[in-house]
């Protein structure tokens, strides 16, 4: 069956294929189906078109190389998914330094629970969306990309992260508040700034 | 009032793969592929001929 007609096959049935028959075009379907998506997450870590097709170029060439390893229990999309986060956290390590900041995760640190976190959250502007990602570390961005770009069930990143439920639930609690606390942060400051710059000018 | 795009799927349209990268991909995914079947061939072809090898020394000394 020519690649054309395959254009319909599931993306497991393709993996199946592509395993098989260690069919490189075939794989090429997947990539057509996909190559935005994980380019796109590659550009929100490293934030330059050059760096982040080198990235891309090599999660697919490691998903390729670790197809045997794919298990057919969730689907390809979030494995595939899984494999991208885990290279953008590694590119950002070997790239930037991590501030202490951003490393503690704080399990020792108690947080007010606030219910609004991720109604506030969703409520950003992609602007204040993208400076407030930075201000995170990169393991924090993962856990939100997966939750709520890729709409990944709570199990689905438990098994890709390797964390237990309540660990799961409890970081994006914390990166949710934080993010939210960032954005109240940086209006406070904004306000403040505006206000000294319109007295100085009135005087 | 209509409903804002949750922020995250925004984020995930803005940027699209650039053209030429599925050519790189698929000639790095065609050359490890050789490399491969030829690390396999010295590894665990190569390995399995030379175990036939000597049992086949040690059956005939049976």
């Amino acid at each position: 069956m020519p690649h054309q007609e395959k254009k319909h096959l599931s993306d497991e049935e393709i993996v199946r294929q592509v395993i098989a028959r260690k069919d490189t075009a075939l794989f090429g379907l997947l990539y057509d189906r996909y190559a935005d998506k994980v380019f796109a997450k590659c550009m929100s870590f490293t934030h330059d078109r050059q760096s982040a097709e080198d990235l891309a170029h090599d999660v697919f060439l490691k998903v390729y190389l670790k197809l045997g390893e794919f298990r057919f229990e969730a689907k390809f999309s979030t494995w595939l998914y899984s494999v991208t986060y885990h290279e953008c956290v590694e590119y950002v390590r070997k790239n930037k330094k991590i501030s202490k900041e951003q490393e503690a995760y704080g399990a020792e640190q108690e947080y007010k629970d606030s219910a609004d976190s991720e109604a506030a959250m969703l409520e950003l502007k992609l602007e204040q969306l993208k400076l407030l990602l930075e201000k995170i570390s990169p393991e924090e961005k993962a856990l939100l990309l997966m939750k709520y770009q890729d709409n990944l069930s709570i199990e689905e990143i438990m098994a890709h992260t390797q964390l237990g439920e309540s660990a799961v639930k409890m970081r994006l609690k914390r990166t949710r508040e934080k993010v939210v606390t960032l954005s109240r942060t940086m209006v406070v400051i904004s306000i403040v700034v505006v206000m000294y710059w319109l007295f100085i000018f009135l005087q | 009032m209509t409903e804002e795009p949750n922020p995250f799927k925004k984020l995930e349209e803005e940027h699209k793969a650039p053209e030429g990268l599925k050519e790189k991909v698929i000639a790095s995914v065609e050359i490890s592929q050789v490399l491969m079947e030829i690390a396999d061939l010295f590894t665990e072809k190569m390995g399995r001929t030379v175990l036939d090898l000597f049992k086949t020394k040690l059956d005939d000394k049976d």
